[in-house]
């Protein structure tokens, strides 16, 4: 799994992954949600669009970011999760959990509505 | 103080070859001028020397030379180096400052040893020699190199003589600067004090003299033991016919050249033993190719059955072998032998069984009967060997679907019966071959029906040990048979090979392993594919399931290509939270592996999976809304599992093991 982190402008974080987030790669990819979180981002774009499979392990790490983000009054949206994440997040329900959107530009602009 | 000296030394050198490549000696001391203090030239004299005193193609020829004073003296003057690199990116300075560090050195080791300058001389020269010899890793023939270093240590100090001698127990030789016989050279090395220092004629004569030595007679005589790694590999000393003519810096001296030349000798004759062992190692090579030669070109085919084998020796060659052969009623032997021990020894038994079964199985139809021709006939050779060999015959039925087996104290073959769904193990049925000529043999038949399976193999399976110290045990190969069923044969032997090295986890092969198994095809057995798996209890190893899982994708019997990824990913991932779950659940932190087998049938996916683990209860645990205020950190796999099988249960069998059987089926898609 490959994690890579852009900062577009300030408070907006992309997370791009690319490959397997599963037990294995999950750990890694909850340390770096969280330390976004610490330096106090208003919005997170997790890219999963090329995310060829998720389990469990990765669900979890999604949401233990999203709960950390918003402890500190953030917000965490996933963008194009292919269609393997997304029977994942269905069968949890997390689909209602996580603002999916079908673009990275649309995820961010999201972000901009809600900032104050 | 000495010590210093070189510590520094091969710290320098360490130092200039990690950063240039190249490498560093010290060619003297004083205040000389140097031919060239820096450049790319070599000065004539260093050439010279190099010529005469060693075979260095590379230092005469065109990369990076220094030559380079110690800018500031030691308390005995300026050091001298040469240097040399395949390039020159600047290096110089350094050497300005190593050279500087050296001349400081040599300077404290002089004041606290009150070495002569001759003595510091004639070190210089020797480490310079053995320095490049060492480096260049290309030291001529042992003698060449002795002369060469006599003849040195001749020009260096005030003595008529020098002489050398090495050999070991068998013999020792000698070697002088000025050619002469060395008398009795046994009797010094016999009778030097070992213990590394020299010693000078006063103490050494009376033991000279019992000897009948004539070297009792002479004027002097200074000797010092050639010790490497604590062996004595010989003497250097120094002769002359006046009396008392050396002095205690004689002694240094030769204390100093000892120290050299002995680490010298040990180095080259460790590289003659390198050369020797790579020779017995051809040898070896050689040896397992005649033996793999042995081995059954190819495996007999017999209708409604199939057959596998598989033989990894230990070491290079195996006291291990399987065999085919047609007894006289035209049915297939099959025979497995472990002969007790490994290398050379156990290849020719292994051989001479090999020879006595394929001449005996044209005369014979039965397995006791031929175990126990064998057991005569290897009797002598095994006894002369004190060795023993197990062994088990089976004769294949042509007719009926069976077979029978005799087993000369052969580890329990297994017997997989398909219909009961069990494994069941085929006793000895004799002593172990080479024990006792007289033993009576019996043979046993068994009935091998459509699914059955039958496992010949060497104590090599069911010994292997883990890094605990456990076999796999009867009971280990049971869990894996279990699993790999009903799969075919050489799926089987794939999988059984592959969980010998899990449980081994990184422990090296001790014993050889063989395999021979024999399956009776089902009927049903198109209609179906069966792939078996084995996987250490890690989570890193679980992504191997999913790809294996994704990779039946394609070939999944279901006419949309889309809808067969699908169908796969979601097999997979439930598939990967169930064995994520026995990880973190049933196996709590322990080590073990887990075997399972993958099924593609017609109209769904079927997994089943084997653990040691402690019982789980899937019922048991409540499913709970998320709520999207506040939603869980866990607990989604057991949901995911829920949501994408069809089938999920986990059942405790006996012997604490928890088998769980995945279904997953082809509903909502169009089959093919």
């Amino acid at each position: 799994m490959k994690i890579e982190i852009e900062r577009p402008k300030p408070g907006r974080v992309i997370v791009r992954l690319q490959g397997r987030l599963d037990a294995d790669t999950a750990p890694g990819l909850k340390e770096q949600l969280h330390e976004i979180a610490r330096t106090g981002a208003e919005s997170v774009v997790v890219d999963m669009q090329a995310v060829d499979f998720i389990d469990s392990s990765g669900l979890s790490a999604l949401v233990s970011g999203l709960k950390a983000l918003r402890q500190q009054g953030g917000a965490l949206n996933l963008s194009q999760p292919q269609t393997q994440a997304l029977t994942a997040l269905r069968l949890t329900m997390l689909d209602r959990v996580f603002p999916i959107f079908t673009s990275v530009e649309e995820a961010l602009s999201e972000g901009d509505l809600l900032a104050p | 103080m000495e010590g210093d000296l070189v510590a520094v030394f091969k710290s320098i050198k360490r130092l200039w070859h990690t950063t240039t490549e190249g490498g560093l000696a010290i060619v003297g001391r004083g205040d000389r001028p140097a031919g060239s203090v820096q450049g790319r030239k070599l000065p004539a004299a260093v050439r010279r020397a190099l010529i005469e005193e060693s075979p260095l193609d590379a230092l005469k020829t065109g990369r990076g030379f220094w030559w380079v004073t110690s800018p500031s003296p030691g308390l005995l003057g300026r050091v001298q180096l040469i240097a040399w690199a395949p390039n020159d990116k600047g290096w110089g300075h350094f050497l300005q400052i190593w050279t500087d560090m050296l001349a400081f050195s040599l300077g404290e080791k002089a004041v606290a040893d009150r070495l002569t300058e001759a003595l510091v001389d004639a070190w210089d020269r020797l480490t310079f020699l053995y320095e490049l010899t060492h480096i260049a890793g290309q030291v001529t023939e042992l003698p060449d190199m002795l002369s060469s270093i006599v003849r040195l240590l001749a020009q260096v100090v005030s003595a008529e003589d020098v002489f050398l001698v090495t050999g070991d127990d068998s013999g020792w030789e000698s070697v002088t600067a000025s050619g002469d016989l060395l008398p009795q050279p046994a009797a010094l090395v016999e009778n030097i004090p070992r213990a590394g220092r020299p010693v000078g004629l006063a103490e050494i004569q009376p033991a000279l003299a019992q000897a009948e030595s004539p070297l009792a007679q002479v004027g002097d005589l200074l000797v010092a033991p050639l010790l490497g790694e604590g062996n004595l590999s010989g003497v250097i000393g120094l002769l002359d016919s006046r009396q008392s003519c050396f002095d205690s810096s004689d002694m240094q001296l030769l204390a100093s050249v000892a120290e050299q030349v002995g680490a010298l000798i040990e180095a080259v004759r460790a590289r003659a033993a390198r050369q020797e062992s790579q020779r017995l190692e051809h040898e070896l090579e050689i040896a397992a190719g005649i033996q793999a030669s042995l081995l059954p070109v190819e495996l007999p085919r017999i209708a409604g059955l199939e057959l596998a084998a598989y033989l990894r020796p230990a070491r290079r060659i195996g006291g291990d072998f399987y065999d085919v052969a047609e007894a006289k009623t035209g049915e297939t032997m099959l025979l497995l032998v472990d002969v007790a021990g490994k290398g050379t020894p156990a290849a020719i038994l292994t051989a001479l069984v090999h020879a006595i079964f394929h001449g005996e199985a044209s005369h014979s139809r039965d397995p006791a009967d031929l175990l126990q021709v064998i057991n005569q006939i290897l009797q002598p050779d095994l006894e002369k060997a004190e060795a023993f060999v197990t062994a088990v015959i089976v004769r294949l039925e042509s007719e009926s679907i069976g077979f029978s087996y005799a087993s000369a104290g052969h580890v329990d073959a297994a017997h997989w019966r398909n219909r009961d769904q069990r494994v069941e193990f085929l006793p000895a049925t004799g002593l172990p071959l080479g024990i006792d000529p007289t033993c009576t043999y019996h043979s046993q038949p068994v009935a091998l029906n459509p699914g059955d399976v039958l496992y010949l193999y060497s104590d090599g399976v069911t010994e292997a040990e883990n890094p605990e110290g456990a076999f796999l045990g009867l009971r280990g190969l049971s869990d894996i048979i279990n699993a790999i069923n009903p799969a075919q044969v050489e799926e089987q032997l794939r999988i059984i090979v592959e969980s010998l090295d899990v449980y081994r986890r990184d422990l090296p092969l001790r014993d050889d392993v063989t395999l021979l198994l024999v399956r009776a095809l089902p009927e049903n057995e198109v209609s179906r594919e069966v792939i078996p798996f084995v996987i250490p209890v890690e989570l890193t190893a679980i992504s191997q399931l999913v790809d294996l899982v994704r990779n039946l994708g394609p070939t999944l019997p279901i006419s949309n290509a889309e809808h067969r990824r699908q169908m796969a990913d979601d097999f997979a991932l439930a598939l990967s939270e169930v064995v994520t779950n026995q990880i973190e659940h049933a196996f709590q932190g322990r080590k073990g592996q887990i075997y399972g087998r993958v099924i593609v049938e017609r109209e769904q996916l079927v997994a089943d999976l084997y653990d040691s683990g402690v019982p789980f209860q899937p019922s048991k645990i409540p499913q709970i809304p998320v709520d999207s205020d506040d939603p869980p950190e866990r607990g989604y796999g057991l949901r995911l599992v829920r949501g994408l099988l069809d089938i999920f249960v986990c059942r405790r069998l006996e012997g604490e093991r928890n088998h769980w059987h995945l279904v997953k089926k082809f509903s909502g898609v169009d089959k093919l």
